[in-house]
């Protein structure tokens, strides 16, 4: 092996693991270190990067995995209530019990700005993930373990234990859990529960309790819920946001431009509606619209306008 | 006083500019104005040098003498500069090694200075780039495509990538490596342009 594929295997290991999740402050600084000890380092990682980023054009090759509308089962709601609070409460079948000091109470507040996520162990067990912009406040109590989501999205993984319930208050409406994978987004006062593993059971005042099992997915706006039922792959697309990813499959540049924005202070905005309907496909960088802008403008001939922190697109 | 945006910034590497460059600077020119010419430069360096497991060693030696000048002074146009530096550089192993003799340095003059033509309308490139990218896949080596198509296309994590494949992520680590580095080679280099 030449000197020169010696630094390219170097360069290329340093550009896939910074596009893996596991980068952190000192490997950084090591990747820093390495790119200043010799500008021979700096052109093979700068070449190897130019030709990983052309390739990211290779994402508008991904074919839909599966019929969005076949199959599906949608069954809706009828208003029975109108702006009523709803209660939903989720219970599961619970398993192992946890031993928490009783009386104790600890109350915590976890904010993650726009661009961010964070994964979080409760002092029960269970494991929470914000995803971007998304705020909660715990209170870990000895009979009872409640969150407020307070705006955003989170992925909750509720440690079991029946003699707790673990409770998601979104606004007026409450979300009460007894052990189960699924993943609470509130849009204001829309909101919308998925469940990823585990089966629930859901009440609401304004409805009949119902029982959500795995891949079912409760939409709630105010003055109806929906239950629509998620393939595999659509449930593991919609928390690609988990491994820094947005999969986008038959959406319309509206809907893609809006995801984006909940990820950047630099914000999409299309100028007519002809673009804004549009469908894009693919998997995509949740962090870096800019890069998104660049794959539209070459693929679809779009225009954009990069006002720093606005970008307007239009045909 | 002017605005520093990113836009403005491209706008300035057209135009001869004298000064320091930053390192994005560098880069972003090294990209632009001398990586598409490496099929010309290996096409080059082969036809100059008898041992063909030392071009990448000269690339590497090209490039690294190209940024050394620019980050003093860009070279306007890039193209000239990049093949004397070549030429030169071929010249100096001639001398120092006794290996190959000097008429076996081919003219670099016969390599096309021209002008860029016209470019064609933005979604012919994209159409070209795409089925150059779609070439370029299918030059890789089998289970490096397989890997490089599930990262790139599919978005998946190396550990995800290797349940899939039935291999150790550490053998899913060195497919991607492998995919990157060729992904490059084909992209620049002659193999791609043929």
């Amino acid at each position: 092996m030449s000197a020169a594929t010696d630094i390219q295997t170097r360069a290329a290991d340093w550009l896939l693991e910074r596009r893996e999740g596991e980068w952190n402050e000192e490997r950084q600084a090591e990747f820093d270190a390495w790119m200043e000890e010799s500008l021979a380092h700096r052109i093979a990682y700068w070449r190897l990067d130019a030709a990983w980023g052309r390739a990211d054009l290779l994402t508008a090759m991904r074919r839909p995995a599966f019929q969005r509308r076949a199959g599906s089962k949608r069954k809706t709601w009828p208003n029975i209530l109108r702006a009523v609070a709803a209660a939903i409460v989720i219970g599961a079948v619970a398993g192992a019990v946890q031993w928490f000091e009783p009386g104790k109470t600890a109350e915590k507040t976890y904010v993650t700005a726009i661009g961010e996520r964070e994964r979080l162990t409760l002092a029960d067990g269970s494991q929470i993930e914000l995803n971007t912009d998304s705020q909660v406040r715990t209170e870990i109590a000895a009979n009872q373990r409640k969150i407020w989501l307070d705006k955003g999205e989170v992925y909750f993984e509720v440690k079991h234990n029946e003699k707790k319930p673990f409770v998601v208050m979104v606004g007026d409406h409450r979300i009460t859990d007894i052990g189960t994978k699924f993943v609470v987004r509130r849009d204001r006062n829309d909101f919308r529960v998925s469940v990823l593993e585990g089966v629930v059971r859901l009440e609401e005042s304004r409805a009949a309790p119902k029982i959500l099992t795995e891949g079912e997915v409760a939409v709630a706006s105010a003055n109806r819920t929906q239950i629509v039922r998620q393939t595999q792959q659509e449930l593991t697309d919609a928390i690609g946001w988990q491994r820094g990813v947005l999969v986008f499959d038959h959406t319309s540049l509206a809907e893609v431009a809006a995801e984006f924005n909940r990820y950047s202070t630099a914000k999409i905005v299309i100028a007519d509606p002809k673009t804004a309907a549009l469908t894009i496909d693919g998997t995509f960088p949740s962090n870096n619209s800019r890069a998104f802008m660049r794959l539209a403008q070459a693929v679809l001939g779009l225009s954009v306008d990069d006002r720093g922190n606005e970008i307007v697109i239009s045909k | 006083m002017v605005e520093r945006s990113e836009i403005s910034r491209d706008d300035a590497l057209s135009r001869p500019q004298s000064g320091p460059m930053t390192a994005s600077e560098l880069e972003a020119w090294f990209v632009r104005e001398v990586l598409p010419l490496e099929a010309q430069l290996v096409q080059f360096l082969r036809r100059s040098w008898r041992n063909a497991s030392d071009i990448p060693d000269l690339l590497q030696e090209v490039y690294m003498r190209v940024c050394e000048a620019a980050q003093k002074q860009i070279p306007v146009p890039a193209k000239p500069f990049v093949f004397a530096v070549a030429r030169n550089l071929v010249i100096d192993h001639v001398r120092r090694e006794h290996v190959v003799s000097i008429e076996s340095v081919s003219d670099p003059d016969a390599v096309e200075t021209a002008a860029e033509e016209p470019g064609p309308d933005r979604s012919a490139i994209a159409r070209d780039e795409l089925r150059r990218l779609e070439d370029a896949l299918d030059r890789l080596p089998p289970r490096s495509r397989e890997a490089m198509v599930m990262k790139k296309v599919d978005g998946l994590s190396r550990k995800e990538i290797a349940q899939r494949m039935g291999v150790t992520e550490k053998t899913v680590k060195w497919h991607l490596n492998e995919a990157v580095r060729a992904l490059a080679d084909i992209l620049y280099g002659p193999e791609g342009s043929a």
